[in-house]
């Protein structure tokens, strides 16, 4: 038998204690809904289901119990009250990563982040998981939990962890709330051992902004993998200008890590439902020794890409290793002063 | 007598031919040219060919003269490695195409035409390469005009038409010789001078895909800044048939330069 949480008892308080707008706690029941495709947690082997994100600690489907508290039952699904672990969906672009970041940041406790690999739909092509969104989110949350990590002992994490897991999904779920995850999502989730106890789909559920929520038909994706590439930022801004207004087809959507020569890198980002960029400096500046070594990926989105004329253009962009040490030899001799690399 | 001036062609015929026409429908028969007839576009050869065949007395650009003589400036030229390169590669691609008999004609092209106090030049009296930019420094644009003997001086290059009147030109001098106490002071005043930048007949860059000259009236002093819109597809077809970069077509189209104007637009190569 499989469990899902269904929402009980709003309340006022916001998750944090902070006061967040629009977002409010959810305490959960344990009610027992089979759900298709999550398949039955593994009960019996090793560890049995453990729910990583969360505090690790067995709840058993107490009918009665409202509270944090575990109970254990041989055949049920193990969760706590105490855990916040939300699936958060959306299509590309609305917002998401954005979201998680502010809610991360407001949040008192630890936090934990995944994204899982987006299902294509029929004419919609799912960008791959570039690990971009993860990188920027790392940089500005040093103390992020990845919760991919092997090594990472959940069970030994605080219970006021936080832990958000990001899907790109182009349709709104046909029901709200952990009964609406997508099948193909949840077999990700039990691949990972997850299971959440709120989704909150961008567009469908209130406490998610709205705005840039789009509906699409047909979609095409194409990605660029910059490790250890660095641009010239003069170029990077004049590709970035044409790519963002459709010099290589009918883009919707680009993100990208890019590096500059002076160790900086730029968490570039679109939208067409926005009118600019916007171009967020990560804090880490790599050491002015040879190439960055951080994830650098480009992610576009859109309709009759023109993969072959954008990569010409990159070509032209990108700095050889003469004029990179051009650039990074004067930087070398205030290098303690200018850099800091985690 | 109402004259045109023309600048900036960049192998462009279609905006080269709807110029010609509009110019040819108000009767006008004195036309002149500043130069840069080759250089991004798809067809250097058939505008060197339609300027020689109607005679335009025409001085030379900056592309005009890179083509003849190579590419002699440092990447200070360019805003960007993504501008050289691409500047680089149009380059070779007219060097390449472009018959002998047309090169030829570049390399007579005089770097500067006067008529009476009328000077017609690409960049400015100094240099092919240097832009007059309209919000340039006033004394430095007084300069350009007074030293080369002109009343208005007619210049292309910045792609970007402009009439810009110099009044008021004032110049104080105090001189002091050694060992005496007094000082002699001079002021010259200068008359009006102007110039008259001629915009782009095929690489816009103000703000529409609208090919731009200018019509002077020497009896009343007069000038008119003209678009004159023009077929663009047909010369964003040829770029892409002749296997220039699409992204040429894309920028042309929408009305952005092949090429970005340098950050220090003031700035002139010494090399």
């Amino acid at each position: 038998m499989d469990f899902a949480l269904t929402p009980i008892e709003p309340t006022n308080q916001s998750l944090d204690g902070g006061g967040q707008e629009g977002i409010k706690p959810v305490m959960m029941r344990m009610i027992p809904i089979p759900i298709p495709g999550l398949g039955s947690p593994p009960i019996g082997r090793g560890h049995g289901w453990r729910l990583r994100g969360l505090s690790g600690r067995r709840v058993g489907p107490t009918p009665n119990d409202d509270h944090a508290n575990s109970t254990q039952s041989a055949n049920s699904l193990v969760v706590t009250t105490m855990s916040k672990t939300w699936l958060i969906s959306g299509p590309p672009g609305c917002g998401k990563t954005t979201w998680i970041l502010n809610t991360m940041q407001s949040h008192p406790g630890s936090c934990g982040y995944l994204r899982l690999e987006g299902c294509a739909d029929e004419g919609l092509e799912q960008a791959p998981d570039t690990g971009i969104d993860l990188a920027f989110l790392q940089d500005q949350i040093p103390q992020l939990r990845d919760l991919t990590d092997p090594h990472l002992d959940l069970a030994s994490q605080p219970d006021d962890l936080l832990a958000l897991i990001e899907v790109p999904q182009f349709r709104p779920p046909k029901e709200s709330g952990l009964i609406g995850i997508d099948p193909r999502v949840k077999a990700q989730l039990e691949a990972f051992q997850l299971l959440p106890d709120r989704h909150l789909h961008f567009g469908q559920d209130p406490e998610l902004p709205k705005r840039d929520t789009l509906e699409f038909s047909k979609l095409e994706s194409w990605t660029i993998s910059l490790h250890k590439y660095v641009w010239d930022p003069s170029s990077l801004n004049s590709f970035w200008f044409e790519l963002v207004n459709g010099a290589y087809g009918d883009v919707y959507r680009a993100k990208a890590l890019m590096n500059l020569p002076d160790g900086r890198a730029f968490f570039c980002n679109w939208m067409m439902t926005q009118d600019g960029s916007q171009f967020l400096p990560l804090q880490a500046v790599a050491p002015p020794n040879g190439r960055p070594t951080r994830v650098s990926e480009l992610v576009v989105q859109g309709k009759a890409l023109d993969a072959v004329g954008a990569q010409s253009t990159i070509d032209d962009c990108l700095l050889n290793d003469a004029v990179l040490e051009m650039h990074q030899a004067p930087l070398r001799d205030r290098q303690p002063e200018l850099t800091h690399s985690r | 007598m109402a004259h045109a001036v023309i600048s900036c062609l960049h192998a462009n015929l279609a905006a080269f031919e709807a110029v010609l026409d509009d110019i040819d429908q108000q009767g006008i028969e004195t036309i002149t040219c500043l130069g840069d007839l080759v250089g991004y576009g798809p067809q250097p050869n058939e505008v060197v060919e339609l300027v020689r065949e109607r005679a335009i007395p025409t001085c030379q650009g900056c592309w005009d003269e890179d083509i003849i003589d190579g590419l002699n400036a440092c990447e200070c030229s360019y805003p960007s490695q993504l501008a050289e390169r691409r500047g680089h590669l149009a380059h070779q691609w007219t060097a390449e195409r472009m018959t002998d008999e047309n090169k030829a004609f570049l390399a007579s092209l005089p770097t500067s035409l006067r008529r009476d106090r009328l000077l017609f030049v690409h960049g400015s009296p100094n240099s092919q390469h240097e832009y007059l930019l309209p919000n340039m420094d006033a004394f430095a644009a007084l300069e350009r005009v007074e030293t080369a003997g002109a009343e208005t001086l007619f210049c292309g290059h910045t792609h970007q038409p402009y009439v810009r009147e110099l009044r008021n030109g004032s110049i104080h001098v105090r001189l002091q010789n050694a060992g005496s106490h007094s000082a002699g002071e001079h002021e010259l005043n200068l008359p009006m001078r102007r110039i008259v930048n001629a915009g782009s007949v095929g690489e816009p860059r103000h703000g529409s895909t609208s090919a731009t000259y200018v019509i002077h009236n020497d009896a009343t002093d007069e000038v008119e800044i003209k678009e004159v819109s023009y077929d663009v597809g047909r010369t964003c077809q040829a770029i892409v048939e002749a296997g220039l970069p699409p992204v040429f077509a894309w920028r042309l189209s929408h009305g952005f330069e092949y090429a970005e104007q340098a950050e220090d637009a003031s700035h002139v190569c010494e090399r």
